[in-house]
């Protein structure tokens, strides 16, 4: 009887224990993200806020990794034709939150290749392609 | 290490198959985000891709990358068409759209 009524209270205090345990690592993926965010510059959090709503965005938006040269040389040709356009550097970020604008950027570009391009029509361009470019942005 | 070293270095992976883009800019412009990637995480990650700054993790993104051979089989080129085939190594305009087979691994 006395082994009973240990088991059941031993039972019970695992289950509060795993009930703590999870409840405080859901949190710890929440807290970080936040606190990331407010460490990042206003105009980097403007940004991030852009990308995750690039619809609101008045010009073309580019997702971006600052080594891509692809991404360079779509900088320089749309900078040529003086196409304006806002661009998003992803690797500049921390880990967390990185991972939250690749999660957006998949749902623009499953393949995940870079640049990926966002014109305000909603058309979607990956890669440097002039020609796409040219055809969509200069008049 | 500069771009123009790891230019040189990476010439020697003809000998194997794999022939530098003939678009020499876009070689030097590609290796320079390899040298950013080696001075920020210490190893040659992927300038295309980006990088979990951990070696381990990024094993088969380290250029050139476990993707290389077979990307370059299947479409001419690797997936920063730094890389291409002997097919194609005299195009200057080579350029063609390429999935990426590590995406879906982060």
């Amino acid at each position: 009887m006395t082994a009973n009524i240990l088991l059941v209270f031993v039972a019970f205090a695992l289950i509060i224990i795993g009930f703590v345990y999870f409840k405080s690592k859901s949190n710890e993926k929440e807290i970080p993200t936040e606190e990331l965010l407010k460490n990042l510059s206003q105009e980097e959090q403007t940004l991030y806020r852009m990308a995750l709503k690039p619809e609101n965005v008045p010009n073309t938006f580019i997702y971006a990794l600052s080594t891509c040269n692809h991404c360079k040389k779509t900088r320089a040709f749309l900078d040529e034709h003086n196409v304006p356009y806002t661009i998003i550097y992803i690797d500049t970020y921390p880990k967390p939150i990185y991972k939250i604008l690749l999660d957006k950027l998949k749902v623009y570009n499953p393949r995940g290749s870079y640049p990926t391009i966002r014109l305000v029509s909603g058309q979607i361009i990956t890669g440097f392609r002039e020609t796409a470019l040219r055809e969509a942005l200069i008049k | 290490m500069t771009a123009k070293e790891l230019y040189k270095i990476f010439k020697k992976e003809e000998e194997k198959g794999y022939y530098l883009h003939k678009n020499y800019e876009h070689c030097i412009g590609t290796l320079q985000g390899l040298v950013d990637n080696y001075n920020t995480y210490g190893y040659l990650n992927c300038p295309c891709r980006l990088a979990n700054d951990d070696a381990v993790k990024d094993k088969h993104t380290i250029c050139p990358c476990v993707y290389r051979n077979i990307d370059v089989k299947e479409y001419g080129a690797c997936f920063c068409h730094l890389f291409v085939s002997e097919e194609h190594k005299d195009d200057e305009n080579f350029f063609p759209d390429i999935d990426d087979r590590h995406f879906t691994n982060i």
